[in-house]
């Protein structure tokens, strides 16, 4: 498993990224936008953001350990479609608190082996989920920035382009920042500065998915 | 008190700035008024020669000292110096004037000075004649003038705040009609909206706690 280098996802192509950047508290904020209405954000985000932008399209798996104490450990796999290149992504509990961003750990890995799959299934991982994320990613200094939209498939395993299917009728725009010196508060508000810039073309929450659903639609703070 | 008498005019050692600017310009204030009280004394001794004075002549010498009075009123307040720069009096004012002794005896010196007039210098006619108040009856007038001038400001500063805050008031209603205008249009173009935050929430929970999708348990 080795190297630290982050393919897919890479920021912007004029400088490659910090080599230690591996485990960062980020803190992320959500938004979505209908998808006829995505080009708008696009052109919005070219003008705002570094000028290298990329697209992505990548299938992502979700594998869980299940353990006895606490929740399971989840482990997220992917890959640039249907390319043998694996990133392992741990992406952490978010921390409750009150920041107006969802902040949580995050260690970034890439494999270079192609047995990916009997490994992680040696360790004990169980898939629980997997779809399809086609989008772009935008930088701005510290701060990224991906448009996707979800897709999945109907036949479990069969990916090829024509079983792709989108799921919802929005894509999903997320924003997070690396946080220093775990000083969350300050780079949470960075980040919702910036975001807030791209009002009223879409509003970015803190959607804390890690809460029970409630019942009715609730505003999140 | 020393038995001897005082003197008349006693000579302080005080420096002053300009002494003989000073001597000059009480001189020529001196020079006017002397001639304004001939002119009043002539009057007086007309009115008491004859029984009927002739009217015009009367208001002519009339009018002449009050062009006097006026004459030496706005000499003064220009300035004394004669053939000096008109400094609004500053000169004059910056004079200090100090009653030096009070007595209540006789002062023969003074009575000579003053023509008979002021026999004496003491608590009573020193205030007199260094009063700087107005005339009791003129400072009356003056206040009542003030308070009348007060009234009025009071009366003014009332109806400025009365209209200011109807100002505030119709503001507030305004801002109210916009908002209202605003949220009826924004609800107009329904469609307007380019996000819908439910789908938001539907789909970060797809992403990351694997809800709503149907694969699941493949294993390879």
């Amino acid at each position: 498993m080795a190297s630290t280098d982050v393919p897919g996802e890479s920021s912007s192509g004029s400088k490659p990224p910090p080599a230690r950047n591996f485990q960062v508290l980020e803190a992320v904020l959500h938004a979505s936008i209908y998808d006829d209405h995505k080009d708008q954000l696009i052109e919005r985000l070219k003008g705002m953001t570094d000028p290298f932008s990329s697209s992505f399209e990548e299938h992502e798996m979700v594998f869980a350990l299940k353990s006895n104490e606490g929740p399971d450990v989840q482990l997220r796999l992917r890959r640039r479609f249907n390319l043998d290149l694996w990133h392992v992504r741990y992406v952490g509990t978010p921390i409750a608190d009150k920041c107006p961003a969802v902040c949580r750990a995050s260690i970034d890995s890439v494999m270079y082996t192609k047995d990916m799959m009997d490994f992680v299934k040696h360790m004990g991982f169980r898939l629980i989920y997997e779809f399809v994320m086609k989008g772009w990613v935008f930088t701005r200094g510290p701060i990224k920035i991906l448009v996707y939209k979800l897709c999945t498939t109907d036949k479990p395993g069969i990916y090829s382009k024509e079983l792709i299917k989108p799921f919802g009728t929005s894509h999903i725009v997320e924003a997070s920042i690396p946080v220093e010196n775990e000083d969350t508060m300050k780079y949470s508000k960075l980040l919702k500065d910036f975001t807030d810039q791209l009002m009223p073309l879409v509003e970015f929450r803190k959607v804390e998915y890690f809460r029970p659903r409630t019942g009715q639609f609730a505003k999140s703070s | 008190m020393n038995p001897q008498e005082p003197p008349a005019i006693q000579m302080v050692p005080i420096r002053q700035s300009h002494p003989e600017l000073l001597k000059t310009s009480i001189d020529a204030i001196q020079t006017k008024l002397l001639i304004l009280k001939r002119g009043i004394e002539e009057l007086l001794f007309s009115l008491d020669a004859n029984d009927k004075v002739s009217w015009p002549a009367f208001m002519a010498k009339c009018s002449s000292l009050a062009a006097d009075l006026s004459s030496i009123q706005t000499a003064l307040r220009k300035s004394m110096v004669t053939n000096g720069n008109e400094d609004n009096g500053e000169f004059l004012k910056s004079q200090l004037l100090l009653p030096y002794t009070i007595s209540p005896e006789v002062n023969p010196k003074l009575l000579e000075l003053t023509e008979q007039r002021v026999p004496c210098w003491n608590h009573e006619t020193a205030p007199a004649f260094l009063r700087t108040k107005l005339d009791p009856r003129v400072e009356d007038d003056y206040l009542q003038l003030e308070a009348e001038a007060n009234q009025y400001q009071n009366a003014v500063k009332k109806r400025f705040d009365q209209v200011s805050l109807m100002n505030k008031h119709l503001e507030s209603v305004v801002q109210a009609v916009n908002e209202q205008m605003t949220r009826l249009n924004r609800n107009a173009d329904g469609t307007k909206m380019t996000y819908n935050n439910q789908q938001t929430e539907t789909l970060i929970r797809t992403v990351y706690t694997g809800e709503g999708l149907n694969s699941g348990g493949r294993k390879r």
